[in-house]
């Protein structure tokens, strides 16, 4: 991975987080990403969609009463702003971000929107995709569609999860963050990365994770996303 | 005996009924439905009277419904026991499982 970024300077760029559903801490990994990329001096609005514990507002620093709310109401959408320039919203039905509207105080850079959620690998997972991909309409300029997906999961669970969220005609960037023992070098991601087995040591802190890691696959994200531009 | 979360689960919930509000209830089922779904698998054991919650990381908790209110302990040396009888109570108690959980995870 090359520390030095490349970022998109004409536009921004749309990120799809997906992690392995019960398996990946989806919050830590979606935290640790925004604050990478905010830490560049990139606006980032980041969408969190889905059910399981934790959720951002833990690693924001969010009071119990708000970031569980959820919990019992899954209409409840946490959001709010975090210096460095990222606002977040995180829903447990991405049905009900109908209404949210991101702030993007941010203006004078370009904003980067990550959408993280989880999938199992399952024939039930494209309806999740479409339902993703119709809130992210609402607040990005490319019909909802990521310029690129971060996937992290097992090698053995990453090809049907690739299935569900890529559309061949689109052309997104794949890049496979594996977790567990096994290569993923037969994921089919352009890019492929091991999760480090330490990663964990920053879960129960309550603030986005710094791990250089983040740091190094934000970088070479928005570098293959520049390039990918630059060659078209 | 353990079992796996799905199966385990429902077992679990069935001891809702011990707790006679239906707010309680809706409590309970809420706190055991996120517990036994937090990332790397949790295993559920259920007893007449609690549930228990336990991972290979050392991760334990057992939740005791009572008519009126239901007590979470966290831990398994010394261990912290919470009364749930609000929602404030429940934010309270699944806030801090949530910590020990990550706090056991991450060692």
């Amino acid at each position: 991975m090359k520390p030095e970024t490349d970022a998109p300077r004409s536009a921004g760029a749309h990120i799809w987080l997906v992690t392995q559903r019960g398996r990946i801490n989806r919050a830590h990994f979606a935290a640790g990403c925004s604050f990478a990329l905010a830490g560049k001096g990139l606006g980032v609005t980041l969408l969190e969609f889905d059910t399981g514990l934790p959720n951002i507002g833990y690693y924001f620093g969010i009071e119990a009463s708000r970031y569980l709310r959820p919990v019992l109401d899954d209409t409840v959408i946490v959001a709010g702003s975090i210096e460095p320039g990222i606002e977040f919203a995180s829903c447990r039905r991405p049905e009900s971000f109908h209404g949210f509207t991101a702030a993007r105080t941010k203006t004078d850079s370009p904003n980067i929107a990550l959408a993280a959620f989880e999938l199992c690998g399952a024939a039930s997972d494209s309806g999740h995709v479409d339902a993703v991909r119709q809130q992210c309409s609402r607040i990005d300029v490319s019909d909802g569609k990521p310029d690129a997906v971060v996937i992290v999961a097992d090698a053995g669970t990453v090809q049907p999860i690739i299935g569900s969220v890529v559309d061949r005609s689109s052309g997104e960037l794949i890049f496979h963050v594996v977790c567990g023992t096994e290569s993923g070098r037969h994921s089919g991601a352009s890019e492929i990365y091991p999760l480090p087995d330490g990663i964990r040591s920053s879960w129960s802190v309550r603030a986005a994770p710094e791990d250089p890691f983040f740091d190094g696959l934000v970088s070479n994200v928005l570098q293959v996303i520049s390039h990918r531009r630059k060659a078209l | 005996m353990k079992s796996d979360t799905a199966d385990g689960l429902d077992k679990a919930l069935a001891l809702a009924e011990r707790l006679i509000q239906e707010d309680m209830r809706r409590f309970f089922n809420a706190f055991c439905g996120d517990v036994a779904g937090f990332p790397g698998g949790v295993r559920i054991e259920t007893t007449p009277f609690e549930v228990r919650f336990d991972s290979d990381s050392g991760f334990k908790v057992s939740v005791s419904p009572y008519r009126k209110l239901f007590l979470v302990s966290i831990g398994e040396r010394t261990p912290c026991s919470l009364r749930v009888g609000s929602e404030e109570d429940f934010y309270a108690a699944l806030d801090l499982t949530l910590q020990h959980f990550l706090e056991c995870a991450g060692e």
